[in-house]
């Protein structure tokens, strides 16, 4: 059965609702096995390409399941993500660039934009659903307030 | 038990230096103080010499509220300037880093050379004949030096050399920097909403570990943890280099689920798992964590309000899976998605808001942990909290517990 552009999607964007909703098995269960997690930007202050995070399954389960002994910044994410391209390598993986916006919501209901950026995914439509096999979050916003523990 | 107002707004019982007022934190009128008596007088870090690696190479930046660029003008000379036209005073370079060529204003287009030389005004006959002539607006140079490829900057051409500032406290690093051609690679900034000196003093807090779980895991269960020594240096620095008896402090990364030990990619000079810290006053940190250094430094914008920067160095023409390896691991620790550096903002915000408005009044280190030696302080001991506000006092001429009475009483 082959996986149609909607399906891929679908798996985009529930990747950005279930990490809003911090269920963070379900946001694992739409990565392969040997997935690989980043975010990226260009540093204009150094004039280089630079990663500010780097995970693998291990590293983002162990991270997620920390999250909530952390001290960490209150208040929510929401992601709103809209699918430009999606781009077929042969039989069983695709390419899709997705742009997307961070809102930061703090705990008084106070929201504003957070970030934004681009999603680089590839996605294998091996298999039955299709799975999120890496992903490269490039952010065009190079200061993210104090922070977050958690992937975009 | 609860305390009443008259109690809560007492002063701590508990010698003078052990507290300080909040006020130091807040007050306007102390900040623009600091500006002129401690900011303009010390030796303020402006980046790595990697950022200015060839001719041209340059860095905008502010200190003080004023714009500065620093510049390598030649092989042999940084140099760093008021980013400020001599003829209508616009900021001259506005891009935060790049290589030029020469500055030129966008203005009405007068260009400056890399030493800073005046060299061109558009339509100069008007000038010739009535002046000022070009030789004579030259841009205002600001004094600047390097340390073990750090280059600093500082207003007063009078302070005592970089070196001798740095003193023993460039001990821990110096060497390790020197025996390697090192970059950048990491680079992200923010704006805190606290003052400066909070900032750094959590850097140099280290009681505050036990509020990050990663260093709750990985650190404070380690052997040796408890046994390091406080190192002061009369000009305001401090470091934590190793325990009393010499050897090395460990941290166990593989205690955080997920994390692996770093054992590989170890620089020369330090042991697997190595952790050192090294403030230098005012407010640059430096830390190594055995296979990443950090530079933290923070730009003051007003009482209240604070541009944190950081930067990890990495080896020149290492590989890229060795820089990979390095900088996943600076990251886990210090970058914006990690599990340090953004809580220490959130801790940092948190005191800045209850302090803003009096909630706190007092700021309280009176911790005294002593070694065996009896004479050495533990790293929990708030003893570098109270060396750095002896320092500001010192250059602020009055107290830190008490700076605005004290300057009602003077008047």
């Amino acid at each position: 059965m082959t996986i149609s552009d909607d399906q891929i999607k679908n798996v985009i964007y529930k990747s950005c609702s279930v990490l809003d909703a911090e269920d963070f098995d379900a946001y694992m269960d739409l990565y392969t096995e040997e997935f690989d997690y980043k975010v990226t930007n260009y540093s204009r202050e150094i004039r280089k390409e630079q990663e500010w995070m780097d995970v693998n399954r291990a590293e983002l389960k162990g991270l997620l399941a920390n999250v909530p002994q952390h001290s960490r910044l209150l208040g929510s994410f929401m992601r709103h993500a809209t699918v430009y391209e999606i781009e077929r390598n042969g039989a069983d993986t695709a390419n899709a660039l997705t742009y997307v916006t961070i809102y930061y919501t703090t705990p008084e209901g106070a929201t504003r934009v957070w970030a934004v950026g681009r999603y680089h995914d590839v996605i294998d439509v091996s298999g039955e659903t299709p799975l999120i096999a890496d992903r490269d979050m490039k952010l065009e916003t190079r200061e993210v307030g104090i922070g977050t523990h958690l992937p975009m | 038990m609860p305390r009443t107002a008259d109690q809560y707004l007492s002063a701590p019982q508990v010698p003078g230096d052990n507290y300080v007022h909040a006020s130091v934190y807040t007050d306007p009128e102390l900040y623009e103080e600091e500006k002129e008596n401690i900011l303009r007088r010390t030796w303020k870090f402006v980046c790595h010499i990697s950022e200015l690696a060839e001719v041209g190479d340059y860095r905008s930046h502010t200190w003080t509220g004023i714009p500065l660029v620093t510049v390598r003008s030649t092989e042999d000379k940084i140099s760093t300037f008021v980013n400020s036209c001599s003829h209508r005073g616009a900021k001259i370079v506005r891009d935060p880093a790049g290589n030029m060529k020469h500055m030129t204003c966008f203005f009405h287009l007068w260009e400056y050379d890399l030493l800073g030389n005046c060299t061109y005004q558009t339509r100069d006959e008007a000038y010739e004949a009535h002046g000022p002539a070009k030789k004579d607006l030259g841009l205002r140079e600001v004094r600047t030096d390097v340390f073990a490829g750090l280059v600093f900057m500082n207003y007063d051409g009078e302070a005592m050399s970089l070196r001798d500032y740095i003193g023993d406290a460039g001990e821990p690093f110096e060497d390790i920097f020197n025996q390697y051609d090192l970059e950048v690679f990491h680079y992200n900034q923010t704006h805190v909403r606290g003052n400066w000196k909070a900032w750094y003093l959590t850097n140099c807090d280290l009681y505050h570990e036990w509020g990050h779980l990663v260093n709750r895991t990985t650190s404070v269960l380690a052997p040796g943890y408890h046994d390091r020594p406080w190192r002061l240096n009369p000009e305001g620095h401090g470091y934590n280099a190793h325990l009393l008896d010499g050897s090395p402090f460990q941290v166990q990364y593989q205690k955080y689920k997920g994390w692996q030990n770093r054992d590989d990619l170890v620089f020369k000079g330090l042991v697997p798992g190595e952790f050192r810290v090294i403030d230098i006053f005012p407010n640059l940190s430096v830390f190594f964590r055995a296979t990443c250094i950090r530079l933290n430094h923070s730009t003051p914008l007003a009482p209240g309000h604070t541009l944190m920067e950081e930067r990890g160095l990495g080896v020149k023409g290492e590989s890229k899976e060795d820089r990979k390896v390095r900088s996943k691991q600076f990251v886990q620790i210090w970058g914006p998605f990690s599990r340090n550096a953004s809580e220490d903002c959130a801790y940092v915000e948190a005191t800045h808001e209850c302090q803003e408005h009096g909630a706190n009044p007092y700021d309280l280190m009176s911790r005294l942990e002593l070694l065996e030696d009896n004479v050495h302080e533990r790293i929990h001991s708030d003893t570098y909290l109270r060396h750095f506000f002896n320092k500001w006092g010192e250059y602020m001429g009055r107290p830190a517990n008490n700076p605005k009475n004290f300057m009602t009483a003077a008047e």
